[in-house]
């Protein structure tokens, strides 16, 4: 069995794991990225449109320019690329990792590792739609892929089911490639994705946005020939006499992203609700060695905060290499109307930087509490839970840790 | 004297921007932008829509079968349809370079298409 060695260990090339391996490799110390593909980049490489980088890279790429950027940062002699290779196990003991590759099983002994495997779209089997199993349903990321890359159009005429950023993208993506797209359809009464997609992707085309409506049933004899849809009440119950049907041959799926962490769920603490890796404001695991960042800890809105959530697990990862020791961890607490929060756990070694959404359309001010001292506040603004609010506050600022609590208030 | 609400496209951010304009259709003032894109965007989308096109064209002897492209500048809107008939035509030999301009000034807007990632000639 071929063994490598390394100081930091990298699991997945995409845009967290470069940024993970680029600031690590600034910090001195060897990095070995390892990657399910065979190319850098991640889903960047599929994402062939514009909209990304004004944050990291201070102008508007595309995806694939994007990752190409990156690529060249981290084309560096410190800094090794293992291509094609799958984690396996990790021995938690020896610091040993094991991956199967064309060559069969490999072991990489490290120091640290950044687990940065991104997130998987969940899937049509998850959402017990009535009907035949017809073809013809596609995730959205999976149709993306077919047309960006395969050159192939996964139909003729579809309905899209999930108001999420990469089905309103592929709303555009797939009329500009000469499919008719009927309708995009939300559960919610409220949109999913950015409003900025809606404009763009779904009123330049006047494709129509369905809230409060979702899919009843699937039908067809091998290919997918009908949907049916309804529109649901406050209750996600379905309106008796809603019922319409559309002719469609294609149902694409945009109904949202899971963290993928089945090969480290035994091995460091899952966030039950949401099933992405618990970190702390360092990003470190509930293990002192392995550090976890991008969409497999929480699914981010732009990839600029998953780049620069990645160069601070990168970081962290490289000085526990060098024996910095860890801080004093402090939970955060959730108050009034917070969905989502990242991280859960405060490092008194780190300046506090948070990612929030909120569980329900609001307006008001989001504010942290240090004990019943209010450390930071936003300005007035509406909230939607598809926004992701982003701010950073200052370890001095934060001074002595009294219980720390997020929370929305009027 | 009326108002146009917008969303803006530059960046994720989606600022929602208010344009004031009178009866002539001369904007007067324009609120809600966070950053002067946002100004340049409404003041544009009030007169003639503008926006890049993403997209692909196919690769001819590449590992890959299609290159991605954007428009380097916003276009006009109403000549997507006829600048995605253009590509939708034009083919590239491999190597394909990232920036290669594949088109130039497509129907004389001004902005180039130009490729958006590199892709390697196949070794036969």
């Amino acid at each position: 069995m071929k063994k490598y060695e390394t100081d930091v260990l990298v699991i997945g090339g995409g845009a967290a794991g470069m940024g993970a391996a680029l600031s690590a490799s600034e910090e001195g110390v060897k990095v070995t990225i390892v990657e399910r593909t065979e190319r850098l980049g991640g889903i960047l490489n599929q994402c062939i449109h514009n909209g990304f980088g004004l944050h990291f890279f201070k102008e508007e790429l595309t995806g694939p320019e994007y990752a190409f950027k990156f690529k060249k940062l981290v084309q560096k002699d410190n800094i090794e690329f293992l291509s094609n290779r799958f984690l396996y196990k990790i021995d938690e003991e020896n610091k040993e990792v094991y991956f199967t590759s064309t060559e069969g099983m490999e072991v990489i002994k490290c120091k640290s590792m950044v687990y940065a495997a991104g997130a998987r779209e969940r899937p049509y089997g998850s959402l017990l739609v009535p009907g035949g199993r017809v073809s013809g349903i596609y995730t959205a990321g999976v149709a993306q892929r077919l047309t960006n890359l395969e050159n192939r159009l996964p139909g003729k005429k579809a309905l899209i089911l999930g108001s999420g950023d990469i089905g309103l993208i592929m709303a555009r993506r797939l009329t500009l490639e000469g499919m008719k797209v009927e309708a995009v359809l939300e559960r919610m009464p409220y949109p999913g994705g950015l409003e900025r997609n809606i404009n763009q992707c779904l009123n330049d085309f006047n494709i129509p946005l369905l809230l409060s409506t979702t899919v009843l049933e699937v039908r067809g004899n091998g290919r997918l020939e009908e949907v049916i849809v309804g529109q649901v009440d406050e209750n996600y119950n379905v309106i008796k006499g809603s019922e319409r049907s559309y002719a469609v041959d294609t149902l694409i799926l945009s109904v949202g992203l899971v963290p993928s962490t089945t090969p480290i769920m035994h091995v460091v603490d899952i966030n039950p609700r949401t099933r992405g890796v618990v970190v702390d404001s360092q990003m470190r695991t509930s293990k002192d060695w392995i550090f976890a960042a991008g969409n497999c800890v929480v699914v981010y809105d732009l990839v600029d905060y998953v780049s620069s959530e990645g160069q601070i697990a990168g970081k962290n990862a490289a000085k526990y290499v060098k024996g910095e020791e860890k801080g004093n961890r402090y939970e955060i607490k959730k108050g009034r109307n917070i969905g989502i929060i990242n991280p859960l756990i405060y490092s008194d070694k780190s300046d506090l930087e948070l990612y929030i959404r909120v569980s329900k359309p609001d307006t008001g001010k989001l504010v942290v509490k240090n004990g019943d001292e209010i450390v930071y506040q936003s300005k007035e603004s509406n909230l939607l839970p598809s926004e992701m609010e982003h701010f950073k506050i200052k370890k001095e600022k934060l001074g002595e840790i009294k219980g720390l609590t997020v929370e929305m208030i009027k | 004297m009326k108002e146009v609400d917008l969303t803006c496209v530059q960046c994720p951010l989606g600022c929602k921007i208010k344009v004031k304009m009178d009866d002539a259709g001369v904007v007067l003032d324009i609120l809600g932008n966070r950053c002067n894109r946002g100004k340049e965007y409404a003041m544009q989308e009030v007169v003639d829509p503008k926006r890049v096109i993403p997209t692909n064209v196919k690769v001819l002897n590449g590992v890959d079968e299609l290159v991605s492209v954007k428009t380097t500048n916003p276009v006009p809107k109403r000549l997507m349809w006829e600048i995605m008939n253009i590509i939708k035509e034009t083919t590239v030999e491999a190597p394909v370079k990232i920036g290669q301009v594949i088109i130039k000034d497509i129907l004389k807007t001004g902005a180039d298409i130009v490729a958006t990632r590199e892709v390697e000639k196949v070794n036969k």
